[in-house]
């Protein structure tokens, strides 16, 4: 059946509406993102639905994608018949039927209960419009979601959810009421940059393919996401697939485009799974294909699975993939957006980008203008993830202060210790200090920095861990995934990481430290994709603020932090140690010895300093001490 | 159009590269993986130049930067020296013992280096990858990432698409992928992998050893227009042949 009128729409939206509120007994929503499956959301999904089966008529089982707070997973929301909503986690499985028996008699138990969301109201919000989260609640009262909007609300699944938030009313609304240039001005206006990385502006990219000659255009959403720690773009496209697609059948309109490509990593397979099953949705509905929505537009759009490639995500590596050839960047000009996918002009944004495109036309550009700062408009999505209290996915407005993120959203430090560093930007990011916390949180601060937005992972680091070892990591990564064709890249992130291995050996020394840099710089400019022109920066920014760290390394051999292993040695402290046995249990050499209530102790020629007594150790008996 | 070279005007000609205006200006821009014939790649980064106006600003492979009104270019500014001389040490740290390379690491004034060494023979121009390509043969490419970056053939085994052309061994400027012509045969190693002979086509005429019979198919079937219905003939014949015809005798 295809949407012809508003008022089949509106009927749809109806339907739509509910199911996400219930009109008896109570609903429960729980978090089947990754993140949630991760940790066990599946057996408490499955064990709902078998409670729920003996409750006919007065308990309802829906899933939704990431709710955000990845920290609590899994998690689960209650919606009662009289418009009331309740977070909580984790939720164990075991513990389901007891809930289900107090929520369904309008008890909220204080156990695992995370907090309120505003109560939705009798009828479908006539535009997509931005439901508020938690608003009392730490981790979620500075955000503001907006390309994460219907996460965590809607059945990413079904169609008729997303149409009662608002999906599909943008694109509605452009196709018979806008012209595509007046489409292309309003993303312009609103100051929209790339979310990728880059920080292009969108609008200028779309203009520029729009203009270039040629009569075949082609769309891509790059969904390669691969820093580590980041999973911005997987719980888009597995938490609300139609933002996405929406934000590119707007952008095909405002282009002239035909066809559209989403290429996405194939360790994503919930994310392609919940894509395809959308495209399909979309079709049969008349949002994809020919005579889109009965104006005569055409658009359709298909999933090429990425093979792993961190390399892949580079918009030129990427046409190369699709096309066929090995992903491997080759030089601009010409840029994409002129001479892209099979010679044709090619618009390539992220996930997060096409996912805001919707927002901006429902709401016109100055709204979305009047989110973030002057130079770096409308919210960032991040994954906020180390060692900080509340792990989670996370959206704030552009110019948010990295303090708030990290100590408010984040909840600080875990207890005990201490934050050092937050490194954002992943592999092609740098770290920012604690001492600069305050800088707000936009391309041009972050860059200023030395660091960049990046696609927006952010790894926190405390007083645990060791900025040599940050740096290694994340060059191994770098020169592991350099495609190699060019020199820089290939050569020099293999020979740097050859010298940090040694610092981190003990076997560094002063010197080191300025080659690294005059390395570092070269590198930066001559690589010829941004991977090597950015594989440097972790390198460049702990040098320059972590610098006693590396001298400490170079000139007294130790690790400050404990973690380079040729410079540590782990012993137990025979006044704490309690003789429990746990270490000797987990050790995986034998190392550990000792009479069971008396203090045990470590051979040293044994232990491979794993650390692995240290994490079961429940009377810090195990200590890191210098080596030698 | 005109563009500038290190605060210099010059005329450049639509399509050509700013490499290309440099060396029919004789602007030294030192460079290892363009060759004249092939088409620019952009990889080895010795080429670099720092556009400073007129274009998008910054450091760019000059073999693939595009002329363009107005552009204005620094060949040896000290960021695109400095650039250089990062890549030559890296081309030398992969092979030190190359002459060509040696060569051009001192031109850029880096005449040794303490980085480790690999002693790798190829430095993985992809001269040959493109001219195989070019040839529309593709019987080489790469394989791998990264360090474990290789010129290969399919698994390593001897080529089963290589004529034997040795268009690979003649643009490549270290010398790494070797040849050998017998007379009877040609014998090619693409690297690691397993050697290739071929046996060379008997020329229809004088009956001796002419050129490898793949090559001689490979190229009759791209040129079906010249050579559908031809046989190998070897030069010496074909000299002969033409003489004959020229000289109005019939040929045989």
């Amino acid at each position: 059946m295809k949407v012809r009128s508003k008022s089949e729409l509106d009927e749809l939206r109806k339907k739509g509406w509910e199911c996400l509120r219930p009109s008896g007994g109570i609903s429960l929503v729980v978090g089947m993102a990754s993140c949630g499956l991760a940790a066990g959301a599946e057996a408490v999904y499955r064990k709902a639905v078998e409670i729920a089966g003996r409750r006919p008529g007065d308990c309802r089982i829906l899933k939704t994608g990431c709710l955000g707070f990845c920290q609590r997973e899994p998690l689960v929301e209650v919606r009662t018949s009289a418009g009331e909503r309740m977070v909580y986690g984790p939720v164990a499985s075991s513990e389901l039927e007891g809930y289900i028996e107090e929520w369904s008699r309008g008890i909220f138990p204080d156990k695992g209960k995370i907090g309120p969301l505003p109560p939705l109201p009798p009828n479908p919000p006539p535009t997509a419009s931005l439901l508020s989260w938690l608003p009392d609640h730490p981790f979620y009262k500075h955000q503001v979601r907006l390309a994460s909007r219907n996460c965590g609300h809607i059945d990413p699944e079904d169609l008729a959810q997303a149409l009662a938030l608002g999906s599909y009313q943008g694109l509605a609304r452009c196709l018979s009421a806008h012209s595509p240039e007046e489409v292309l001005r309003e993303v312009k206006s609103s100051g929209l940059r790339g979310r990728g990385g880059a920080g292009y502006p969108t609008g200028s990219k779309w203009e520029t393919a729009r203009n270039a000659p040629g009569a075949n255009r082609y769309l891509i959403c790059n969904a390669d996401e691969g820093d580590p720690g980041a999973y911005m773009d997987r719980s888009l496209l597995e938490g609300d697939p139609h933002a996405i697609l929406e934000g590119m059948i707007i952008g095909a309109y405002a282009t002239g485009s035909r066809h559209g490509l989403i290429y996405v990593r194939m360790e994503y397979p919930l994310a392609i799974e919940r894509m395809r099953h959308a495209i399909e949705e979309a079709s049969s509905l008349g949002f994809l294909g020919e005579d889109i929505l009965g104006t005569g537009f055409a658009f359709d759009v298909d999933i090429v699975e990425g093979a792993g490639a961190f390399v892949s995500g580079e918009e030129t590596a990427l046409i190369a993939a699709i096309e066929g050839r090995m992903a491997e960047p080759r030089p601009r000009p010409p840029y994409p957006a002129i001479e892209g996918l099979y010679g044709c002009p090619t618009i390539i944004n992220n996930v997060e980008t096409w996912a805001n495109i919707p927002m901006i036309i429902e709401n016109g550009a100055s709204w979305f203008a009047g989110l973030g700062t002057a130079g770096s408009k409308g919210t960032k999505v991040f994954s906020l993830v180390g060692a900080v209290a509340h792990t989670g996915l996370v959206e704030v407005p552009m110019g948010t202060p990295l303090r708030a993120i990290v100590e408010e959203i984040g909840g600080g430090a875990r207890p005990g210790r201490k934050l050092k560093a937050v490194q954002t930007g992943g592999p092609s990011g740098g770290c920012i200090p604690a001492e600069r916390f305050d800088l707000p949180v936009d391309y041009e601060s972050l860059a200023a920095q030395g660091s960049i937005m990046g696609s927006g992972g952010m790894v926190v680091l405390d007083d645990e861990s060791c900025m040599v070892d940050i740096a290694r990591y994340f060059l191994d990564f770098t020169r592991s995934e350099s495609c190699g064709k060019c020199t820089p890249c290939r050569e020099g992130l293999d020979r740097m990481l050859h010298i940090l291995e040694n610092i981190a050996d003990g076997k560094g020394t002063e010197q080191d430290l300025d080659r690294l840099i005059d390395m570092s710089l070269g590198i930066k400019d001559a690589s010829l994709c941004g991977l090597g022109k950015s594989a440097p920066n972790p390198i460049l920014t702990t040098l320059n603020d972590f610098r006693h760290e590396y001298l400490a390394h170079v000139l007294d051999r130790s690790c400050p932090a404990g973690v380079c292993k040729a410079l540590i040695t782990y012993g137990i402290d025979s006044g704490a140690c309690s003789g429990c046995e746990a270490c000797a249990k987990f050790c995986p050499t034998g190392a550990i010895s000792g009479e069971k209530d008396l203090p045990h102790r470590i051979e040293v020629e044994k232990c491979v300093k794993c650390g692995a007594c240290r994490e079961v150790c429940r009377f810090e008996a195990i200590r890191v001490g210098a080596a030698g | 159009m005109e563009l500038y070279l290190d605060g210099k005007i010059y005329e450049a000609g639509e399509g050509q590269t700013v490499l290309e205006l440099a060396r029919a200006c004789g602007v030294p821009v030192p460079s290892l993986c363009y060759h004249e014939g092939l088409k620019p790649y952009g990889a080895c980064r010795l080429c670099l130049v720092e556009v400073i106006g007129g274009g998008r600003p910054g450091i760019h492979s000059s073999c693939t930067l595009p002329v363009s009104p107005g552009l204005e270019i620094l060949t040896a500014s000290q960021k695109v020296l400095n650039a250089r001389k990062i890549t030559a040490e890296l081309l030398l740290a992969r092979s030190p013992d190359n002459p060509a390379i040696r060569r051009i690491a001192a031109q850029c004034g880096v005449p040794h280096t303490d980085l480790p060494s690999h002693h790798e023979s190829c430095i993985l121009c992809g001269r040959c990858v493109r001219a195989c390509a070019q040839l529309e043969v593709h019987a080489i490419g790469f394989a791998r990432r990264g360090m474990d970056r290789r010129v290969t053939v399919p698994f390593s085994k001897a080529s089963r698409a290589c004529i034997a052309c040795r268009a690979c061994c003649n643009v490549c400027p270290t010398g790494a992928i070797e040849s050998v012509i017998f007379p009877d045969r040609i014998q090619i190693k693409h690297l690691e992998s397993e050697p290739l002979e071929l046996e060379k086509a008997l020329c229809t005429r004088c009956g001796k050893p002419y050129v490898p019979d793949r090559a001689w198919r490979h190229v009759q079937q791209k040129q079906p227009a010249f050579l559908k219905a031809a046989q190998p003939v070897c030069p010496s014949c074909r000299r002969s042949e033409q003489i004959s015809r020229l000289m109005g005798r019939s040929h045989g």
